[in-house]
């Protein structure tokens, strides 16, 4: 009896021993494994007399039951310890940076022709590319500038041949289109445009995008409240603007439209009207329909939208110019 | 056009503030572009002390003046001042800018005085007056700050009859509801009648005409000081004294008059249309062949003036005359619109193009008149006058049908509203049933129909104050509508590359020749005819140039890792159409593959052609494309000529990529390679709409198998035959590596991996065995490739 009591403190003090797991099971086979010191005195017992049989059997037994319950204990409490070491040993660096591949940038000409494209196509209108090149007729007499207008001359307009020249503004899609197609008519048309121009406030080459509407009852409320709506989609619902009495060959009721910047002065954002009944005329289109016509300057509204003084920052292709954007 | 506003309040006593006049012109659509203040700026009168004086003759005063010197300043005026020990009073010392205001001069004297003309307040010949406890000899402009404000505004084309101060006030006085008071014109006495015979060959041409002799002028002096400063205050260039008094005229009414020698003047005066051959000599002696039916002012023998011009040296002013003749004509403006201008430039074709008002021709001529005969002395004949206002072009009746107001509108504005508008802006308007008919000013040169009168009504009652509606119309889809199945747009494209490390760029499309020419020799040059500088002299055929510059400057600024993308129209001269315009998206790389980093293997080595081509493969991923690409070697300037490909889709040339020239690297000091393609909008934005199939849910199995094959076999060929193979089996193949080390002379090494499935069962492993095996025996029958072990 004696014996055994002290088998049980024997294998309580082992148990304590191990650290981890591997080094446990082997204390395990070593005392209730196969060949192990608990399994040899099971061997045993069947030397003795049927009485001590049953006695020791029943000791035995139970040691063996709380042996085990002490092995699965101390199993728990080892992978616990050696789990909370792990995650201590697993800390990194996070403020290090991450791996990545850089992201570039759009140029913020780009940027805002798509944000105004977004307001227009939303709001039904097509989408056209227009051309660069184009002939004088198109470029000028087709929206009313005469002959001898003085923005026909080599100091305003970039001439290719007597009849050829660089598009002095985006409208030569209008004078296209209007003869094209049927109304009702809904398109803009973006692209690059050229005067011969060169300072703080003008390059030779700048974009446009010019949008015309054609369809019965158009009024100059209607435009009103589309450019309304589109300069407030732009800049945001509290900026003040106003509507300007203007001149465009090829337009009526020609605006201009200002806006109130933070200096408290107005700067011209763009150019509208209703559609100068001679083209329409022109492109045999009944006197039923009417429609306006406007023109964004989109290096002004990028100047204006990301608060530049200088033109020519946007042609300068700066790279950390552009990461700013 | 620059205007002061003391002359404005000459006019127009308006007694509200500056900014609200700019404003309200402003909202008329006269854009006021500025506002200056202009100090007073002539700093030498200075304070003086009358002591006594002495009568000389009946109009001439001798007054010795204490101006703080030793010295007494003695001053000629020509009237007697009352009280003169009250007050102190502003001189001028001669040699000084010296005021000549009518009555002071300064014959023999050593000062003059200063009159409140002389320095712009109003049109007084009244002298200064100041207070006695001024200190002597001090500048004027301590005691008085008389100051103007000048307005510069901008013109628009159908606000011309704005160009003069009459007409700025004929606006300003209906918009503030108030009679506008003409200026008080001297009529100048007739001294003697006017007695040059004169001939207007036909009506049409010219229908009025008004002439008037002015002889014994003094034209040695200088322009009055209040005349100059006005002239000077809105922008005029001061030349000599008539030519100043003509622009005054033309600033104040609008109304060009020319003016010739009279003594030079042989006989008959005639305003006619050139005949053949006929020769004018400028004032610099240039002489210029004219056209026949050129407008000319002549006399028996010689041309004048080519009308509205250039005058000619026969018949000009000179220091010498003293006999002058003055001519104001209204010319039908069809008979000078469109004729050649003879590289001369001249302002007043801009007048008598757009047409002058007839009915100012005798009040200018007048104003003129009383302006030489007060400044520059002399006797006036009576007017002759030839008017036929039979042959004018009267500006009609229009009319404003209501239909027509609301429709543009797009809502009512009530009759009266429409009635008191018209009233205030001085036309006669009757209402007949739903027609306004309003009869037009004759200086309205630009109202030609309804929708011009509609505008002025609309820009009366403001622009800002139309009220805002939203609009109704049809959502009609159209051809350009469809296509959006079949094209992805472009900015898609951009956002992948800018996703992938690309900046945007936007160069300009003229380009240097010189560029061009390494680019692309043969492309035609498609020359600008007027370029704005020698770089940029011709348009682009190509995005590269632009990017290889772009690039350069990067580079110069120490920039290493760059990745830049552009897209933009590019011009080739082409025989059927002219000039092809076409769309393409173009982009350039060089330097590191990644950002420096702590831990990236990669973070040193350097982009290799793959890394583009890598790019390129993902924008044909994106228009589901990828499948149908196909590449070959092409020749190109600016590419190493074993590294350049060409891109077909479908056939297509679509464009190219590869690595930059090692000749131009060379030339442009580039240490690392540079990597650039090019692609055509038109073919890469179509779009291939994917057809949604079933897929297997089996598991995938994966086998690799290294081969050694010749050099010359294209990995790509090996793929695509293998791909091809039918199989009762769902196959891709890549290409996990490729090595040349250890390996015979003229071979590769090539590691393919296989990923098998099935669509109807789990593969077994003799199955994929089979398959396997048999890749293999067409990989040795195709390529003579053999398993490297």
């Amino acid at each position: 009896m004696l014996f055994l009591h002290k088998l049980l403190l024997h294998i309580r003090f082992y148990i304590q021993i191990p650290n981890t797991i591997k080094e446990l099971e082997i204390v395990r086979i070593n005392i209730i494994g196969k060949k192990g010191t608990i399994s040899s005195l099971l061997k045993l017992l069947s030397k003795l007399n049927i009485v001590k049989r049953s006695l020791f059997g029943n000791i035995i037994n139970n040691i063996k039951q709380i042996t085990q319950l002490l092995f699965t204990n101390r199993k728990y409490k080892i992978e616990a310890l050696t789990l909370e070491e792990r995650i201590i040993k697993e800390n990194v660096d996070a403020s290090l940076p991450g791996r990545i591949l850089t992201i570039g940038s759009m140029h913020p000409i780009t940027d805002i022709i798509s944000k105004t494209e977004r307001f227009f196509l939303k709001l039904g209108f097509i989408s056209m590319s227009g051309i660069e090149i184009e002939d004088a007729f198109h470029n000028f007499e087709a929206l009313n500038i005469p002959k001898y207008h003085p923005s026909r001359t080599e100091h305003a307009t970039f001439w290719l041949t007597k009849k050829l020249l660089l598009r002095t503004q985006a409208s030569n899609m209008q004078s296209r289109i209007l003869i094209k197609q049927k109304p009702p008519i809904k398109v803009i048309s973006s692209g690059c445009v050229y005067r011969n121009d060169y300072n703080k406030t003008h390059t030779p080459m700048f974009h446009q995008l010019e949008g015309f509407l054609v369809d019965k009852t158009i009024s100059f409320s209607n435009l009103k409240t589309i450019v309304r709506d589109f300069i407030w989609f732009l800049f945001n619902n509290k900026i003040n603007l106003r509507f300007r009495p203007s001149y465009f060959p090829f337009t009526k009721l020609s605006t201009e439209v200002d806006i109130l910047s933070s200096s408290n002065s107005w700067l011209e954002v763009l150019g509208c009207g209703m559609i100068h009944p001679k083209l329409l005329n022109n492109a045999n289109i009944s006197t039923n329909y009417s429609g306006f016509a406007f023109g964004i300057g989109i290096e002004r509204l990028a100047m204006l939208y990301y608060n530049m003084n200088d033109i020519r920052f946007l042609y300068d292709n700066d790279l950390r110019f552009l990461k700013q954007c | 056009m620059i205007f002061s506003v003391v002359w404005l309040r000459e006019w127009l006593y308006l007694e509200k503030d500056i900014n609200n006049i700019a404003d309200q012109i402003t909202m008329f659509g006269l854009h006021v572009e500025t506002i200056v203040n202009i100090p007073y700026y002539i700093s030498r009168p200075i304070i003086g002390h009358i002591i006594y004086y002495k009568r000389l003759s009946k109009n001439r005063y001798v007054y010795s003046v204490d101006i703080g010197y030793k010295k007494l300043l003695d001053i000629i005026y020509s009237s007697y001042i009352e009280q003169y020990a009250c007050f102190k009073i502003a001189v001028a010392i001669s040699g000084s800018e010296t005021g000549s205001g009518s009555g002071s001069s300064i014959s023999g004297s050593i000062g003059n005085l200063w009159l409140l003309s002389d320095i712009d307040i109003s049109y007084q010949h009244n002298i200064i007056k100041l207070p006695l406890e001024t200190k002597l000899g001090s500048e004027l402009r301590t005691y008085i700050k008389i100051e103007d404000i000048v307005i510069k505004i901008n013109i628009a084309p159908n606000k011309i009859h704005c160009s003069n101060m009459l007409g700025i006030m004929r606006v300003l006085s209906c918009l503030n509801n108030m009679y506008l008071k003409y200026p008080a014109i001297n009529y100048v006495k007739t001294a003697f009648t006017y007695n040059i015979p004169t001939l207007i060959e036909t009506n049409r041409l010219c229908p009025c005409f008004v002439t008037r002799i002015i002889r014994n002028v003094n034209n040695n002096l200088n322009t009055s000081l209040w005349l100059r400063e006005r002239l000077k205050r809105c922008g005029i260039i001061l030349t000599n004294v008539l030519n100043d008094i003509t622009s005054y005229v033309l600033l104040e009414l609008g109304q060009p008059i020319d003016m010739f020698d009279l003594n030079s003047i042989k006989e008959k005066l005639a305003i006619r249309l050139s005949k053949p051959n006929e020769v004018i000599t400028l004032f610099n002696g240039n002489k210029i062949a004219l056209n026949s039916n050129a407008l000319v002012i002549s006399d028996e023998a010689n041309i004048l003036s080519l009308v509205g011009i250039s005058k000619a040296k026969y018949g000009s002013i000179t220091i010498d005359t003293n006999n002058i003749i003055l001519c104001a004509f209204y010319i039908n403006p069809s008979v000078i619109i469109g004729k050649p201008h003879y590289s001369l430039c001249s302002k007043l074709l801009g007048h008598y193009e757009r047409g002058v008002d007839y009915n100012l021709l005798s009040l200018a001529i007048e104003r003129i008149s009383d302006l030489i005969i007060s400044i520059c002395g002399g006797i006036a004949s009576s007017i002759y006058s030839f008017i036929s206002t039979k042959n004018v072009i009267k500006k009609s009746r229009i009319g404003i049908h209501r239909y027509k107001l609301n429709n543009l509108i797009g809502y009512l504005i009530p009759d009266g509203k429409v009635n008191s508008i018209l009233t205030n802006l001085n036309y006669k308007a009757i209402r007949v049933n739903a027609v306004w008919i309003v009869l037009i000013h004759n200086w309205r040169f630009n109202i030609n129909i309804e929708e011009d009168l509609i505008e002025e009504v609309i820009s009366f009652y403001g622009f800002c104050n139309v009220n805002k509606k939203p609009m109704h119309t049809y959502l009609a889809f159209t051809e350009t509508n469809k296509s959006i199945k079949t094209r992805i747009p472009l900015i898609r494209i951009k956002e992948l590359l800018i996703d992938r490390g690309y900046h945007e760029v936007i160069t300009y499309s003229f380009i240097e020749p010189n560029i061009q020419n390494k680019i692309a020799s043969n492309v035609k040059h498609i020359y600008i005819k007027n370029p704005i500088a020698k770089e940029m002299k011709i348009v682009r055929s190509s995005l590269l140039a632009g990017l290889i510059k772009s690039l350069t400057y990067k580079l110069y600024q120490q920039q290493k890792r760059i990745r830049l993308f552009e897209s933009g129209f590019c011009f080739i001269p082409d025989k059927t159409i002219g000039i092809k315009q076409m769309l393409m998206v173009a982009g350039i790389i060089t330097g590191s593959i990644l950002e420096e980093h702590w831990d990236s293997k990669h973070s040193h080595s350097l982009v290799d052609i793959y890394d583009i081509k890598g790019d390129l493969e993902c924008i044909f991923v994106i228009t589901n494309k990828a499948n149908e690409v196909e590449l070959k070697p092409i020749s190109c300037l600016v590419l190493h000529p074993s590294q350049s490909v060409a891109i077909f889709i479908k056939k297509n040339f679509v464009g190219l990529f590869g690595t930059i020239h090692p000749k131009l690297q060379l030339e442009l000091k580039l240490y690392n390679n540079v990597f650039m393609f090019e692609l055509y909008c038109e073919y890469i934005l179509d779009y291939n709409m994917p057809n949604a199939s079933k897929k297997s849910y089996f598991p995938i199995s994966h086998r690799y198998v290294s081969i050694i094959v010749s050099n010359q076999i294209m990995a790509s060929t090996i793929i695509s035959e293998l791909t091809n193979k039918y199989t009762n089996y769902l196959v891709s193949i890549n290409v996990s590596d490729v090595y040349y080390d250890n390996i015979k002379e003229g071979f590769k090494s090539l590691s393919l991996s296989f990923n098998i499935q099935s669509s109807e069962k789990p593969l077994k492993e003799y199955d994929i065995n089979l398959i396997i095996k048999d890749y293999i025996t067409t990989l040795k029958h195709m390529f003579s490739a053999y398993l490297r072990y």
